[in-house]
């Protein structure tokens, strides 16, 4: 018999599923714009598709501003609240919201500026190819910041910037308690729709120093925009971290 | 502040419980509903300029639905990054071992039945049953989808068809059946 319990672990399943093959959910300026039925037929039904597998956003659609409120909160919270509105807007303190966002210093130093590049120079990381006139340079990057990244995974804020004239051993960071049974990297050219595979690394070490080095060649690559995906790798395939590099010309 | 937009601006307050009151509903804990109804409204005020003072309401929801919905578009960007997963999704994988080994076989043929049937449904039906199962209401997904609410409940209703022809029954689905 089919019941309620096999429908939930098949959704449950899709949801999974679903997340993994399309990214990141749509933007809320996209969904705004598919309710209005301006979307193209082909945009909408890629909306429509991704929303589907996000519930919970879709739910911030459907849940309304309810009539009443009574018990919500008590006297002095909302006191305390509507203060705290009236203070920041004369140049008060942050709120709380603000305050608890704030993320420890080695994270800001990977997050709040986006995606960073530290090439490591020198002797410790650089080395020139003789029978070759193109560069081999080691870069770190790190996971990008969640914001800003529109419908098409371009991100708002800056990617990674490397160049055509070098191939580059790519470090990205990524931290995590979690060992996997083995690392996974996939680049993803972001000129198409839906971002196409470029190729797929299986059994990428993970470093004592928490990275993961790829050699990344941009010989054949046009310029523009690509995204690295680190996967880890156990019983199922987890997304990780993505990584945005901007291939220049030069 | 002009005196009429200050005038504006604290009605609109009036509905700061409202705002926390949904954003619990979408899944915020009390003190989270109350940090980002607090920026909600911060944000009402700095853009008061782009408001009509005939849909003041639709204003604020505007508002709110962005800030809750990139709020939790983030969470699920951390989630893939590793950095947070909630405990509270972390799926349930029954344990079957309470189970007899008869009743273990028989739910897990029939999840693969179950698994088979829904794979081979064209795209927009599987999509229709994904909603469904949402369990969110279908007027208001309709409407949120930018499609009608009876193209909606009509693919339902030929997913839900092919799906009792090949599994025999669809009682587990719950929802409406006719449209």
């Amino acid at each position: 018999m089919i019941t309620k319990e096999l429908w939930d672990a098949i959704y449950r399943e899709q949801i999974a599923d679903g997340r993994k093959r399309l990214g990141p959910p749509p933007t809320f300026e996209d969904v705004e714009t598919l309710s209005r039925g301006e979307l193209s037929e082909p945009e909408a039904h890629r909306v429509r598709e991704l929303l589907s597998y996000y519930p919970d956003l879709l739910r911030v659609f459907t849940e309304p501003l309810p009539a009443s409120a009574e018990g919500v909160l008590t006297d002095e919270e909302l006191a305390t609240d509507l203060a705290e509105i009236r203070s920041r807007l004369r140049g008060g303190p942050i709120s709380r919201h603000e305050a608890a966002r704030t993320r420890p210093a080695w994270r800001m130093l990977a997050i709040a500026a986006g995606v960073v590049i530290a090439v490591a120079l020198g002797g410790i990381g650089v080395w020139r190819k003789t029978t070759q006139q193109r560069p081999l340079l080691t870069v770190f990057i790190y996971p990008e910041a969640s914001r800003g990244i529109d419908a098409r995974g371009l991100p708002g804020v800056t990617p990674a910037g490397i160049s055509t004239d070098a191939d580059y051993v790519l470090n990205p960071v990524f931290e995590s308690r979690r060992q996997y049974r083995e690392y996974r990297l996939e680049l993803l050219d972001l000129a198409t729709a839906p971002p196409k595979r470029l190729w797929l690394r299986d059994g990428v070490a993970r470093q004592p120093d928490d990275t993961y080095p790829v050699r990344l060649s941009t010989k054949d690559l046009e310029p523009g925009l690509y995204r690295l995906v680190l996967y880890g790798v156990d019983e199922t395939v987890e997304q990780l971290a993505e990584y945005t590099l901007r291939l220049k010309a030069d | 502040m002009r005196d009429d937009r200050e005038e504006l601006y604290e009605e609109l307050l009036r509905y700061y419980p409202a705002v926390v009151s949904q954003l619990r509903k979408l899944g915020f804990d009390h003190e989270d509903a109350r940090d980002l109804a607090q920026e909600v409204f911060c944000r009402v005020y700095e853009h008061m300029d782009a408001y009509r003072a005939e849909s003041k309401l639709v204003y604020l929801q505007t508002v709110t639905r962005r800030l809750a919905y990139n709020e939790l578009r983030d969470r699920h960007a951390a989630k893939r990054q590793g950095i947070h997963v909630d405990t509270n999704e972390v799926v349930d994988l029954q344990d079957g071992r309470d189970e007899a080994a008869d009743q273990r076989l028989e739910r897990h043929e029939s999840l693969q039945r179950l698994r088979v049937a829904v794979s081979q449904l064209p795209p927009n039906e599987r999509e229709a049953i994904r909603l469904q199962l949402s369990e969110l209401p279908l007027e208001e997904i309709a409407k949120a989808i930018g499609i009608t609410v009876s193209a909606l409940k009509s693919r339902l209703h030929t997913a839900r068809k092919r799906l009792r022809d090949v599994l025999g029954e669809t009682e587990g689905l719950g929802g409406p059946d006719d449209h």
